[in-house]
């Protein structure tokens, strides 16, 4: 991959329970070939303790980290984070807070 | 602050753990008749290992070829089979659980595939002297599960995380729980209890676990006064990624090094597997390329990511090409567990990967015999996360035979056991205890260090001072680093106020779970002064068959820990003798292998 070059990008996450939400916005330093999870990850362990959402595998398996990247229903652990991303839950129907959700039952 | 119990539930079946294992026993416990209670601290067949197990389950390849028609070898047996397993284990395991679990392997395989599991291929893995792998994925394993046990009438509670388990001088009765999406404490009021939780890989740095492995089940009945065995063989798989970070512990690369002839590298462009292993080069045991992979990592010659490199590119173009076409199902067109490798690499096999041995499987831990029981009266356990089966290294594709076998025995005399036991109070000095411990977590504050940093120093210590490969100086130094921590731990400092998964109270939980077993991982690898099986140890490198043919079990009683070595029980396969060169055979200096 050569050598990494890191940069800041802007995480616009949506915080709060359904109805109340609001977009905190986070400076996140990345490098190429990192994560949505691994920003939600970073901001939660260095940032802010309190951010909320839900992961298992991280391999791109479970769907535990169901949420939406700039309007797409995705998986966290295998969407990149390569540019300013907005991230709020996969449904806002099934919002509990922050970026976790209900999920749909196993089919 | 006062805690109170905000719900209560009557079970007569408490299984803690609903994936492979969980499952299977929970199944077995209400085809019997019982109530039974399942609890997860994840998403129902969302969470867990098993889903992230590529897809081999093991059985003899005779039973393989008369059962399910595949194209095994009628000379094969579950004896032959227990055999490869006690050899495989390095000579550890305990050759009458070991026997079991050969004889019913087909039997719960079948099971599998009456209830609408779908074979999907039959592999042959290095370990088995014949092809034993049937190929059933464990994510439509735990699929299968979760339909069934909402037909069988088990009761299922997500996002639950067991605190503790509850007993008196009878045995267990009952664990405490805290509901993360309300931050409720449950009060679980059981006859009798299953363990099923699988490992503690999440210790280490980089592991191919999912996020739940933090060896609750193994911790509290540690805490609850059962044994712990072989806990310092947790094992470890080279060539696993660790650049780009989001394929951090994707297996993909370990599994190419199988099926092509990679080279593994490190800075200086060395084949360092020449002085490992001359003639077998990285087609040696994958104990000994990941020992060698942490020692060229050790001594600074890492790759810039830190790990080494693993490249193809000495093969030619076509040739890898074509592989692509003919790797296992999963894969193909090269397929990365979740990811397409060719997102991050536009020519995959043009530069070398960067990779390193990862935390895979956790080879030890509760001692159980070959009912399950643990010796707590009521206390069962199975599955990843229970010792006895693969001694000192497993077989692969025998954790999923695992969760199968071992989680219906466990949920068949759990139930068994539960219908001869009453539903007994708490003792109170038990419940004061949990509420304290969970009590600090609750309240923004704590002058001790965040539970995010008490976790990142917990696996800064499995990772930089445990490792794959230890010595007794490294080790002693953690068991000082442990007990300070320890001491941290009533200390930890949150910031969240929030009942709503308070993420920062259930690591604070974890952290302490995650603490004990480091500790009886340190305490037993101290004990054995030899190499073995998944742990090498630099300042005693060679394997002593007249030594260390025994097994570590830790227990801690009122915060004391005792450690004891049993010796392994001789019943069908007679042991090596005198001393060999690490992860070979006796006679490999013949030739013979």
């Amino acid at each position: 991959m050569g050598i990494n070059k890191g940069k800041d990008i802007e995480v616009r996450i949506y915080r709060g329970a359904a109805g109340e939400g609001r977009i905190d916005i986070f400076q996140v330093p990345v490098e190429p070939g990192q994560s949505v999870l691994w920003v939600l990850q970073y901001i939660r362990d260095h940032i802010d303790p309190t951010l909320g959402f839900t992961f298992s595998c991280r391999i791109g398996l479970c769907t535990s980290c169901l949420v939406r990247v700039n309007g797409k229903v995705v998986r966290s652990c295998t969407t990149l984070a390569e540019e300013d991303i907005q991230v709020e839950p996969y449904k806002e129907e099934n919002l509990i807070r922050d970026l976790i959700a209900d999920l749909p039952p196993i089919t | 602050m006062k805690i109170s119990i905000e719900q209560e539930f009557h079970c007569d079946v408490l299984v803690i753990g609903t994936e492979g294992t969980g499952a299977r026993a929970a199944l077995e416990a209400a085809r019997l008749g019982t109530d039974v209670l399942a609890v997860t601290k994840g998403f129902l067949a969302r969470s867990g290992a098993t889903l992230t197990a590529d897809g081999e389950i093991d059985v003899d390849s005779r039973s393989a070829k008369e059962i399910f028609g595949v194209n095994g070898s009628m000379d094969d047996s579950p004896e032959q089979f227990a055999i490869d397993m006690i050899k495989g284990g390095d000579y550890l395991p305990n050759q009458q659980l070991v026997a079991i679990h050969t004889e019913e392997a087909p039997r719960r395989v079948k099971e599998l595939v009456d209830w609408g599991a779908k074979l999907e291929g039959f592999i042959h893995a290095p370990g088995h002297t014949y092809p034993r792998g049937l190929w059933i994925p464990g994510i439509k394993i735990v699929r299968l599960f979760a339909r069934r046990m909402s037909n069988s009438g088990v009761s299922i509670l997500e996002n639950t995380l067991v605190i503790e388990l509850l007993h008196d001088t009878d045995g267990v009765l009952g664990a405490v729980a805290l509901h993360i999406p309300t931050g409720q404490l449950f009060l679980i009021r059981s006859r009798a209890i299953v363990m099923a939780t699988g490992g503690a890989m999440r210790i280490f740095p980089l592991t191919t676990a999912p996020n739940e492995l933090t060896g609750d089940g193994m911790a509290m009945a540690l805490r609850c006064g059962a044994s712990l065995m072989d806990m310092e063989f947790p094992m470890f798989l080279p060539y696993c990624f660790i650049s780009p970070p989001a394929l951090e512990g994707v297996i993909f690369s370990y599994n190419a090094s199988a099926l092509l002839e990679g080279h593994a590298l490190n800075r200086h462009g060395e084949r360092y597997m020449k002085k490992w292993d001359p003639l077998r080069l990285e087609k040696t045991t994958r104990d000994i390329n990941a020992v060698a992979s942490a020692m060229e990592i050790r001594d600074g010659k890492s790759s810039m990511a830190g790990g080494t490199y693993l490249s193809f590119k000495h093969l030619p173009k076509n040739l890898l090409d074509f592989s692509s076409s003919w790797f296992p199902r999963n894969l193909r067109g090269l397929k990365a567990a979740g990811f397409n490798l060719r997102d991050f690499f536009p020519n995959p096999y043009e530069d070398a990967w960067e990779v390193a041995p990862a935390c895979h499987f956790w080879n030890g831990g509760i001692r159980i015999d070959e009912q399950c029981a643990t010796g707590i009266p009521g206390l069962f356990a199975a599955g990843e996360g229970t010792a006895g089966l693969h001694g000192a290294n497993r077989l692969a594709g025998n954790a999923l035979t695992m969760t199968q076998v071992w989680g219906a025995r466990a949920g068949y005399y759990a139930a068994r056991y539960s219908k001869n036991t009453a539903l007994r109070k708490p003792p109170k000095d038990q419940m004061d205890a949990i509420r304290e411990k969970f009590g600090v977590l609750l309240e923004p504050g704590g002058s001790g260090p965040s539970v995010i940093e008490m976790r990142q120093e917990i696996k800064h210590l499995a990772g930089d001072c445990v490792g794959i490969v230890r010595d007794d100086s490294s080790l002693n130094q953690t068991l000082d680093a442990i007990a300070s921590l320890r001491e941290q731990l009533p200390l930890q400092q949150v910031t969240s106020s929030t009942n709503i998964f308070n993420h920062e109270c259930t690591e604070g939980l974890q952290n302490e779970n995650m603490l004990d077993v480091l500790e009886a991982v340190v305490r037993s690898s101290l004990m054995r002064k030899e190499s073995r099986g998944a742990m090498y140890r630099v300042d005693y490198p060679t394997t002593h068959d007249d030594r260390f043919l025994c097994n570590m079990v830790v227990r801690r009683t009122n915060g004391k820990w005792s450690i004891e070595e049993m010796p392994v029980e001789e019943r069908y396969l007679t042991f090596p003798k005198g001393s060999r060169v690490y992860g070979r055979e006796r006679d490999y200096k013949n030739g013979n292998k």
